[in-house]
């Protein structure tokens, strides 16, 4: 039985990988690590999968670009971020009339800018594949650039929060695209084994 | 006139070669293996994907799904095969490195 973190790990590049790479991928490494949980003990098995895993992730990320024409995915992801920003803007200036704490306004602004870039995702990665995930890489980016130059007059926390759920609502807005578009959840649909 | 064939970039050539050496037991864990096992890399399973993705666009691999066990999670592999083209790039490949390498062994061994 793998544990909870691997299981996480195999479900992140499931999200990644296009569907037929992605289960062949993940088998793999299950099948790999299985044997190794015999032959070197579960902690060695543990380091190495993990290992694979973080090793696997730029290729991973790599190929989902290509598959999806990586220019045009990017331009996509690009204008669902630029509308995604003019959200968190524009619910910025609003709470501003209202409101004058600045660590409890910030609240309704991530709430806000996080649904638009769920929502963002998950209509760019309706127009083009991989520009949700161009979409995630953007808003990673941008909130380590604010985190780094402190250009933002938003308190600390909210930027850490958004590093860490920012890209985690693009991923979000993704999944939900290949939810709906294949009727039922990939974990329902897996052929059961043994 | 004959096809003008593409050269391949070295890991391209690898894993190639793998799928050659493994016939029909080739497939992410196998070549993953018998890479580390022959060359001493250790490749991660992303890279090897990321490399018959690109082998499998340009037509010289072809894929089909196989069998699931239960130590996959119920997941299906993914076989793979070298292709008359893919087979003619690696000979080409090859081909170049050893015309270029060709009287080259004292200078190269030398150092």
């Amino acid at each position: 039985m793998h544990d909870l973190a691997q299981r996480w790990a195999s479900r992140l590049l499931e999200r990644l990988l296009p569907e037929d790479v992605a289960e062949a991928l993940v088998g793999d490494l299950l099948e790999e690590h299985t044997l190794r949980v015999r032959t070197a003990g579960p902690r060695r098995a543990a380091f190495w999968y993990w290992g694979q895993v973080v090793r696997s992730v730029v290729p991973v990320l790599h190929t989902a670009f290509r598959r999806g024409d990586w220019v045009l995915a990017w331009v996509v992801g690009f204008v669902a971020y630029s509308f995604a920003s003019s959200a968190e803007m524009s619910a910025r200036d609003s709470v501003a009339l209202v409101a004058t704490h600045t660590a409890v306004d910030a609240v309704p602004v991530l709430i806000i800018y996080l649904g638009t870039i769920a929502l963002g995702a998950y209509v760019a990665e309706r127009v083009r594949a991989g520009a949700g995930l161009a979409l995630g890489l953007l808003v990673a980016l941008t909130a380590v650039l604010e985190l780094v130059t402190d250009a933002h007059d938003m308190p600390l926390w909210y930027r850490c929060a958004l590093l860490i759920a920012g890209p985690a609502a693009a991923l979000a807005g993704r999944t939900l695209l290949a939810r709906w578009s294949r009727g039922a959840p990939a974990s329902r649909r897996r052929r059961t084994v043994g | 006139m004959a096809k003008r064939t593409d050269f391949l970039g070295s890991l391209e050539q690898i894993v190639l070669l793998a799928l050659v050496r493994l016939g029909s037991d080739a497939y992410g864990v196998t070549v993953r293996v018998e890479i580390e096992k022959r060359t001493g890399r250790s490749l991660s399973i992303g890279a090897i994907y990321s490399t018959l993705g690109r082998l499998e666009a340009k037509g010289y691999v072809s894929s089909r799904t196989g069998e699931a066990t239960a130590e996959r999670g119920g997941r299906a592999k993914r076989h793979f095969r070298v292709e008359a083209d893919g087979l003619r790039a690696l000979r080409a490949s090859q081909r170049a490195i050893d015309n270029m390498s060709a009287g080259l062994r004292k200078r190269l061994e030398s150092t």
